[in-house]
């Protein structure tokens, strides 16, 4: 017997009636209220990155640890057949035709995952490409991307994004961000490069018939790099103004995304981004205490209430 | 408002009209508010922190409270999350300015009463289970080693979170008026049960090994039960992570080096994730593998991230190690570190 918690149901036949959805969503809505329909999908897919990264962890520290008693080609051998092997379930469900389901989307990234390891490790024992190592993640990220058009997978195309960050030294470490006299504008100005290519690779998608489900990695990932970027360069002194212009330039574009396009989230990068980097620079740029403090503040309430405000008007036109 | 919500029509004309004013975001617009009134909050702390130095948390706890309740009864904010950070900031300062002197475990009772407080006025799941593990610390801090002395073992704060993760599992049998309280129970049920275990995790004693392991594996089996019977996913999390305790116990079963382990245990389980993947195909006494309905927008952005994340961190050199897996966001950085 099924003891539900909490349940929705007669609100659901409410909306139903008040013709705010429509009557197939409102009899699947009453159905899982009722607990007639449950799906595990998020429990699998919880499971299954959990699984993934055990063995890609396990993987990283057996190349790391054990590569002396296994020898490199052996080695190399051994991680190229687990990745081909689930490369290969993958080929098998397109060529039958047969949509993925979630655990053949995770085997191939799991195989992806391989492959990288795979290639970072033959690389640095084989040293193929010299000095000129780096290229090595620029050609990582090209097979991810090609995979992931070929295959249809988001989640090789993340990897495929990540590869190529990297290959802008992108770290992804809070730390480098603070570093002013080190790494920072370097980064930063890689940061932004790396998102206007992804930007350039989202509207090459785009024209030339690529996946429209793709598009919102792109746009997120541009989003992310970018306003990390802003960041960096925002906080190294040499760099701020050009870090100001960029700032006002991606948050406009974030912003304009959110309202057009109805997406909550970009309203949420164009102001929490802006609301903290300011934030960070007024604290380097002022120095008297409550003058900041105060400046700050009114910097956070603002962000807060034009995030408000926008949010509004983005849910308004989804 | 909840069913508005999970239908993703809470902005619809007709929901409006029906709501009295009261307006929420969705999760990822709480989040960045929750984040941006805790930012607020430090800032008003240490302003008044200079102007008023004797009375500055109890002046800051004050006007904090005041906008969080401003923000509930006048703007009509719920579980929009700026509220719910200046509420519980305000209060966390009033109760510092009171119990400073009490010592830690003055301290802890009160955090403790402050986030149960908060929660209720809030109904918020995050700050009652905040609230149980400060509990649990205060437990700690007041008896939690005369059980065993010189082993400085934390048995009654393992206990009592273990206690409240069974005992929020035995609740959420019952049906509650309110959504909010559900989730609260489905909150406890999940993290105490970790708190539990991760208070007694560190302990190499075997009979609390044993002890700490067949308590996860048994709260994972009765979890696993009622989240079947009730068609519920917060037992199957509890589950789930109890079931990573469990593994962790296990972790010298075997003789086998930490890589391996890792190798095998995760094929372990990526194997049993697609076996049941595939069963579920074919949806048994309605339970499916399908997603039903749509998906959430900050799930998959958290997977996207989350794949870009396991990438290995990249840029091998000549005599370097070499480390794979677990990098951090966009890979790891060309940066001559493998």
């Amino acid at each position: 017997m099924i003891s539900a918690m909490h349940s929705l149901e007669l609100e659901c036949r409410e909306l139903e009636k008040a013709g705010v959805i429509a009557a197939p969503d409102a009899a699947q809505a009453a159905a899982l209220e009722r607990g007639t329909i449950f799906s595990v999908f998020e429990e699998l897919r919880f499971a299954l990155y959990a699984a993934v990264a055990a063995i890609t962890a396990g993987i990283g520290l057996l190349v790391k640890d054990n590569f002396d008693r296994i020898g490199p080609v052996t080695l190399i051998a051994v991680l190229a057949l687990a990745s081909a092997a689930c490369y290969a379930a993958a080929l098998r469900t397109e060529w039958q035709r047969k949509e993925r389901t979630i655990g053949g989307d995770y085997v191939l990234l799991l195989g992806a995952l391989i492959v990288s390891a795979d290639l970072g490790y033959a690389e640095s024992q084989f040293h193929w490409l010299g000095t000129e190592w780096r290229w090595y993640l620029l050609i990582l990220a090209a097979f991810h991307g090609v995979t992931a058009y070929g295959l249809r997978s988001r989640l090789v195309l993340c990897t495929s994004i990540a590869a190529l960050a990297a290959w802008f030294g992108i770290e992804g470490r809070a730390a480098t961000l603070f570093n002013v006299g080190g790494s920072a504008p370097t980064l930063g100005i890689h940061a932004i490069v790396c998102a206007g290519t992804l930007l350039v690779w989202r509207a090459a998608n785009r024209r030339l018939g690529g996946l429209d489900s793709f598009a919102s990695v792109f746009e997120n990932f541009a989003a992310n790099i970018g306003f990390w970027g802003v960041l960096a360069l925002c906080l190294t002194p040499g760099a701020r103004l050009l870090g100001l212009v960029l700032l006002a330039a991606l948050a406009a574009a974030s912003i304009f995304k959110a309202l057009r396009g109805g997406e909550e989230i970009f309203a949420v990068y164009g102001t929490a981004y802006v609301a903290l980097t300011l934030c960070c620079l007024e604290a380097q740029v002022i120095k008297y205490g409550l003058a900041v403090l105060l400046l700050e503040l009114a910097t956070v309430v603002a962000g807060a209430l034009l995030l408000w405000s926008l949010r509004r008007q983005a849910a308004a036109r989804a | 408002m909840a069913a508005a919500a999970r239908l993703k029509v809470r902005n619809h004309p007709w929901i409006t009209q029906r709501t009295g004013g009261w307006s929420a975001p969705s999760f990822i617009a709480r989040c960045a508010f929750f984040v941006l009134g805790v930012v607020a909050c430090g800032l008003t702390a240490a302003v008044f922190e200079i102007l008023s130095r004797g009375t500055a948390l109890l002046a800051a706890g004050v006007t904090l409270l005041a906008a969080a309740e401003w923000l509930i009864l006048r703007k009509r904010l719920f579980h929009a999350g700026v509220e719910e950070a200046l509420w519980t900031g305000g209060l966390l300062l009033l109760a510092a300015h009171f119990v400073s002197s009490s010592g830690d475990r003055g301290m802890s009772v009160a955090v403790a009463l402050v986030l149960a407080v908060a929660a209720m006025r809030l109904l918020n799941p995050f700050l009652l289970t905040l609230a149980f593990a400060a509990a649990s610390v205060a437990i700690e801090l007041a008896v939690g080693h005369r059980f065993w002395g010189a082993h400085d073992v934390s048995m009654a704060a393992g206990v009592f979170c273990y206690g409240a993760g069974a005992s929020a599992l035995l609740l959420a049998r019952f049906q509650f008026l309110r959504p909010s309280h559900d989730h609260m129970l489905s909150w406890l049920m999940i993290i105490m049960p970790l708190c539990g275990f991760l208070w007694l995790a560190t302990q190499l004693a075997p009979a609390i090994r044993v002890g700490t392991g067949l308590a996860s594996g048994i709260f994972a089996l009765v979890a696993l039960i009622a989240g079947i019977r009730r068609r519920s996913h917060a037992p199957l999390l509890a589950c789930m992570a109890s079931l990573g305790c469990v593994a962790y116990q296990l972790r010298d079963l075997t003789a086998l080096p930490l890589k391996l382990k890792l190798i095998v245990w995760g094929s372990a389980a990526l194997l049993a994730a697609l076996g049941l993947d595939r069963y579920l195909r074919t949806a048994r006494r309605g339970i499916t593998s399908h997603p039903v309905g749509e998906g959430t927008a900050a799930l998959d952005l958290v997977q996207w991230f989350g794949a870009g994340a396991l990438s290995p961190r990249a840029a091998p050199q000549a005599d370097a190690p070499f480390k794979g897996g677990g990098g951090g966001f966009s890979g790891g950085g060309a940066d001559g570190r493998y």
